[in-house]
């Protein structure tokens, strides 16, 4: 079933002139939805331009509606949420997506906000809360839960550490000649000094260095240096 | 006869027994002023006690079970903030991590929250917005600003790829050549393999040939980094010095 735009007929532009903030509703209880239609379209910035029953339903309508926000009952979506939303912001880059939903498992909200949802808000959240949501997803940024954010910086600490862990390994990009004369440069010895030490003529010192700032993408020697603390190649001996 | 004192330690007692633990709080601040003034405005809280206090990385007398929120402070050295917090995360696993004394609240504190950080605080904070996300932090909530966390899933989608699923191999590694992948690991050429292992050095080149073929690569470095990679290799701690010497 659809009642979209509710009969009535839409002013584009609000009394002050701006263009009104395009909101489309989908949502399976109707008195709900019907309610917070109204109450909306009551306010000055915003514009309820369709009102839905189930995600699928709204899909096909998003692009004529020309809607900025898409209100989506959470527990319309099911399993398949991250893949809807995922297509929803394919097809519509410039919506967003505010889901509304009843403290569901954070996993699952978390892979619908990775998936592209702009926003978490609780049924059990003031409507004070919806409505602040509305203006920060407009503005591109993210509405949830302080608990949620808890569980987003978790995974987000878990993925620098394994992007930590593969730039590590990628010391063995560098030969072990290598990595020895960039420890000697991290000791501030000179080129001379590392020829003498190694027992090498100082042009092929200056080659092995050459080689090494090419392999970093890197333009000096403290850059390399600095390249292979940041990922543990060598210790910080400045430090100790 | 009950005397009224007896009442009096009834009521004591359970008071007593109905106060929540504290929160356990160490402190990690190059800064002894802040450190000191951080810890005293702590102490003068009910349910907070500050347990460690340190200027280094590690504070020496604590132990890593017993915190339960460490408040790294990143404002005293902001160049060593990052690794500060990333150290903090990785001694305190089972703490919540809070970088103290950030200048904005922008894209910058992902990168704090990258690194390992749980919360953050900003300079501009009062003493009770400090005290306040201690025990939000500790209920497992950060309060982040809708930029913070835009920037955080950002972050988060750009790292995120699908994993390198390990290699199966068919023929999986004898006894012997793991010891070898593992000698080629700390940088050993094969006369020094051969010399400690008692074999010769054309028998090296022979294990090392099937290593290669059985991992599919071309070269030994390639070998060594597939095994850090599926776990093959225990991660390197320190990567090795002696890479190469000569005998």
């Amino acid at each position: 079933m659809v009642d979209s735009q509710g009969g009535r007929a839409l002013e584009e532009v609000s009394g002050d002139g701006k263009e009104r903030l395009r909101l489309v509703i989908a949502d399976p209880h109707q008195l709900f939805r019907d309610c917070l239609a109204d109450v909306l379209a009551a306010e000055q910035e915003l514009a309820v331009v369709g009102k839905f029953a189930s995600a699928q339903e709204a899909l096909p309508r998003l692009g004529e509606s020309r809607a900025r926000i898409l209100l989506l009952g959470f527990d319309t979506l099911g399993d398949g949420a991250p893949r809807f939303i995922r297509e929803v912001r394919a097809r519509h880059p410039e919506l967003r997506l505010i889901l509304l939903g009843r403290d569901e498992a954070d996993d699952s909200v978390l892979d619908c906000l990775e998936a592209g949802a702009s926003g978490y808000v609780m049924r059990g959240q003031p409507l004070a809360d919806l409505r602040s949501a509305i203006d920060v997803v407009v503005r591109g940024e993210v509405a949830c839960t302080p608990r949620l954010a808890h569980s987003l910086y978790q995974r987000l600490a878990c993925l620098g550490r394994e992007r930590r862990r593969r730039e590590k390994l990628d010391f063995l990009t560098l030969t072990p000649r290598e990595l020895e004369i960039l420890r000697l440069i991290a000791d501030d010895l000179s080129n001379q000094e590392i020829a003498h030490r190694l027992f090498l003529s100082v042009h092929t010192v200056k080659n092995h260095v050459h080689k090494i700032l090419e392999t970093i993408g890197v333009h000096s020697r403290w850059a390399a240096v600095r390249h292979a603390i940041d990922r543990g190649w060598i210790g910080d001996r400045r430090r100790r | 006869m009950v005397h009224p004192i007896h009442c009096w330690l009834w009521y004591l007692g359970h008071i007593w027994l109905f106060m929540p633990e504290p929160i356990r709080i160490a402190i990690l601040s190059g800064d002894r002023m802040f450190r000191e003034v951080l810890t005293l405005m702590l102490a003068g809280r009910v349910g907070l006690e500050v347990i460690a206090v340190a200027g280094e990385a590690e504070p020496a007398n604590a132990d890593p079970c017993t915190v339960d929120v460490v408040l790294v402070d990143a404002a005293s050295e902001p160049k060593l903030a990052l690794s500060r917090v990333r150290a903090a995360w990785a001694r305190f696993r089972e703490a919540q991590t809070v970088v103290l004394g950030l200048a904005r609240e922008d894209e910058s504190v992902g990168e704090y929250v990258e690194a390992g950080a749980h919360a953050y605080v900003l300079q501009g904070a009062s003493p009770e917005g400090l005290v306040r996300i201690v025990r939000d932090v500790h209920e497992r909530k950060s309060p982040s600003s809708p930029r913070v966390l835009a920037e955080v899933l950002r972050r988060i989608a750009s790292l995120s790829r699908p994993p390198a699923a390990p290699p199966r191999l068919s023929d999986p590694l004898t006894p012997r050549e793991e010891e070898i992948l593992a000698l080629l690991a700390r940088g050993l050429g094969n006369k020094e393999i051969c010399q400690r292992l008692h074999i010769t050095v054309q028998t090296v080149k022979n294990h090392v040939h099937a290593i290669l073929t059985k991992l599919q690569v071309h070269r030994r470095r390639e070998a060594v980094r597939l095994a850090y990679e599926t776990g093959l290799l225990a991660e390197p701690g320190e990567i090795p010095e002696t890479m190469e010497k000569k005998a």
